[in-house]
């Protein structure tokens, strides 16, 4: 059906906004979250109002109160949603409610981030501590060669029988290991999710197929990426660009009402072996050899950026993106403003558009600002 | 403690011991039905005192179990016994090991109901669909109109008949992964009759399935626990793929699913439909026509309600979590 046929057979019924299709205001541009296929569309922010409409009037009293040059924008408006099959017409759309907005998830800690360059960390311990509060992912990021396939092997073995499902790493490439030797270790550690080899000779794919023959290896492979990029440090982190934003569900959606898509149920030890929100974040909650992770997941001030909501922040709060989007409370637009916008965000919201945040003036040298380490956010 | 036994690699109860991790320090045994264990079990008294790898427990310790999935979960505990050269012993004899092993079993299943908190059906049963339909229309639920018959002119004329039938297994229908050759999936969906189902068939057939066919509005996937209901609508009548039988996932436009609010009155019969089947948990597919009218499907008791969940954000997980530590002490 389209919104022609509609306009002639239906107009004495409600448009329904089905529940899992959810409108997000943003300023220029708004959108939907199609939380079932998660994909995000988006239209000019003038339409919103019409979802308010559409709850409370039959279709024909909406179409009445159009100006008669309002009318072809409305047809192309409901033609959009549409085809997107985001609508419905209904008599009564009183059985189906809206989906609750509430979120938890059955673990203090979700995931987890541990870089190293120099030293390595009491890997039993951590992942000892982080099974006892039901973490279910954990990134080993490696900027030297120190953390290399013979330990991620061993890390794998720590997680196995640990709430930790699934295990990222990102290594530095080693020219002693083979390409093989990378392939073997995956195939052996199911657990291991994903491995990006950087500073590598060169940039391939190697494919991990699990032993799966035909059609079912389509289903199960994996892909090892190396990358000639070198993975610096930490400030490399925090990329905002439409592809990194997360494909809605009703999970990550609702979470991103409440709290921080980031830093919410995050722990890290960074590669001085320092308990932080996240390695790029100022702050430091002890050494980890000191301190208990769970008493340090307990304490409030490790707690409070976990509520630093996107609605809450300047700029991501007029963003249809806001959430999508992880966003990042460690690298800042202007670092002396707790609630300001992630420096590597391209978005803008009131023109939407999207452009390298590098070409914004005073981004490289905020970065210096951050790379000196002068002077990093303070949220705590 | 908490008493789980599952098969290997469902999702669900691995959500659901989380939740019972995050809510509470109890102690949770899980047994696969399709993993091999070393068993030691000792029933004596009222009680028994079992060791499965290396977890030992008693029934007295037991606060709660969860039937999630599977029939009996010590496996192998009577060895095979092969009589040289008498093949008509030898299948006696298993039989009647299989019998021992059926004994056991049920008494396993009647202790543990006596003296713990069971959630789900004995011995992973799935009951009859075709006295669930009975035990449905006695309750006044609607339900379509079904057959059963081993006649080719049956079939033939409910194909040409005006109204459409669909055929599916009376039974669970095929499932399989054969995962250790080919590595192929095999399975059996709800099909619809048409002339074409009839090619190749002699006058007489296996005894097959009829249900008419209702044009639906949408379907319904209802969940529940004891008497708390969990529905959810879905909307697959625009794919033709998905048209007859959900399942038929379309992986480019999936179907969406909704929350949706039951009727009082048909949360009530569907209550009482599930008191008489003997199960405080399961699933219920329900369609709903165009008129608005509600027909009951079929009833599963260990069926997945992962996706119903998490689409809908019901928690379901956490609920069945909170029912089985309520009775820890
Ligand atoms: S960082 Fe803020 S402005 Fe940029 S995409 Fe995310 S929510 Fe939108």
């Amino acid at each position: 059906m389209d919104a022609k046929s509609l306009l002639r057979d239906c107009l004495d019924r409600y448009v329904f906004l089905n529940p899992d299709c959810v409108p997000v205001e943003g300023y220029a541009a708004s959108a939907v979250y199609d939380l079932t296929r998660g994909l995000i569309s988006t239209f000019p922010s003038a339409y919103f109002p019409f979802f308010e409409l559409f709850r409370a009037r039959r279709l024909r009293e909406i179409v009445d109160a159009l100006a008669p040059e309002e009318r072809d924008d409305f047809v192309e408006f409901l033609d959009f949603l549409m085809e997107h099959e985001y609508v419905a017409v209904v008599d009564d759309a009183a059985s189906f409610p809206e989906i609750s907005q509430s979120w938890d998830a059955p673990c203090k800690i979700h995931n987890a981030i541990v870089d190293v360059r120099e030293r390595h960390h009491d890997y039993r311990k951590i992942i000892a501590e982080l099974d006892a509060l039901g973490c279910q992912h954990l990134q080993v990021r490696g900027y030297s060669k120190l953390f290399g396939l013979t330990e991620l092997a061993e890390l794998a073995r720590l997680c196995r029988d640990s709430s930790i499902q699934t295990l990222e790493a990102v290594l530095a490439h080693d020219p002693a290991v083979r390409d093989d030797d990378y392939v073997a270790v995956v195939s052996a550690n199911r657990i291991i999710a994903s491995l990006v080899v950087h500073s590598a000779d060169g940039d391939r794919q190697l494919v991990v197929d699990y032993g799966a023959r035909g059609a079912a290896a389509g289903l199960v492979t994996m892909e090892i990426q190396l990358t000639v990029k070198p993975l610096e440090s930490h400030l490399d982190c925090g990329h905002i660009a439409r592809r990194q934003l997360l494909p809605p569900s009703t999970q990550t959606f609702n979470e991103l009402h409440h709290f921080n898509g980031c830093l919410n149920r995050k722990l890290s030890i960074d590669e001085g072996g320092e308990v932080r929100n996240c390695p790029t974040m100022r702050g430091s909650f002890g050494d980890h050899r000191a301190v208990s992770l769970a008493d340090v997941v307990s304490r409030e001030d490790f707690r409070r950026v976990w509520r630093a909501r996107n609605d809450e922040i300047q700029v991501c709060r007029d963003c249809p993106y806001r959430y999508a989007c992880t966003g990042c409370r460690a690298l800042l637009e202007d670092p002396d403003a707790g609630d300001s916008k992630p420096l590597k965000c391209g978005y803008d919201p009131y023109t939407d558009s999207w452009t390298d945040w590098r070409a914004r003036p005073n981004a490289a040298a905020t970065l210096t600002r951050y790379q000196a380490r002068v002077h990093l956010p303070i949220l705590q | 403690m908490i008493l789980v036994f599952s098969k290997s690699g469902d999702p669900s109860t691995l959500d659901v011991m989380r939740w019972i991790h995050h809510l509470s320090p109890a102690r949770v045994v899980r047994i696969n039905a399709d993993e091999e264990y070393h068993v030691e079990l000792t029933f004596a008294d009222d009680d028994f005192l079992v060791r499965v790898n290396d977890d030992e427990f008693r029934l007295a310790e037991v606060s709660s179990a969860w039937l999630r999935k599977g029939g009996f979960w010590f496996k192998g505990l009577f060895p095979a016994i092969t009589a040289q050269g008498r093949p008509a012993l030898t299948r006696h004899l298993s039989q009647m090991l299989e019998r021992e092993n059926r004994t056991l079993r049920d008494h396993f299943h009647y202790v543990l109901r006596k003296r713990c908190a069971v959630l789900g059906s004995a011995h992973g049963s799935t009951p009859n669909k075709l006295v669930v339909l009975e035990h449905a229309r006695e309750l006044g639920l609607s339900i379509p109109p079904f057959s059963v018959s081993n006649l080719r002119s049956h079939a033939q004329s409910l194909a040409e008949s005006d109204r459409g039938h669909v055929t599916k297994a009376m039974s669970d229908g095929l499932y399989l992964f054969d995962t250790t050759e080919s590595k192929t999936g095999y399975f059996t969906y709800t099909e619809a009759l048409g002339p074409q189902s009839l090619e190749d068939v002699g006058t007489r057939l296996a005894p097959s399935f009829y249900q008419q066919y209702v044009e639906k509005a949408f379907e319904l996937r209802i969940f529940f626990l004891d008497d708390q209901f969990r529905a959810g609508a879905i909307f697959s009548q625009n794919d033709e793929k998905t048209k007859v039988d959900y399942r038929k996932y379309n992986n480019e436009r999936p179907n969406r699913v909704i929350p949706f609010r039951l009727p009082q009155e048909i949360e009530h019969k569907l209550s009482l439909l599930a008191r008489r089947l003997d199960l405080n948990t399961g699933s219920f597919d329900m369609i709903v026509d165009r008129r608005g009218e509600y027909y009951l499907l079929e009833v599963n008791p260990v069926g997945q309600f992962g996706p119903l969940s998490e689409k809908c954000n019901m928690a379901i997980e956490r609920m069945i979590a909170e029912r089985l530590i309520a009775n820890e002490r």
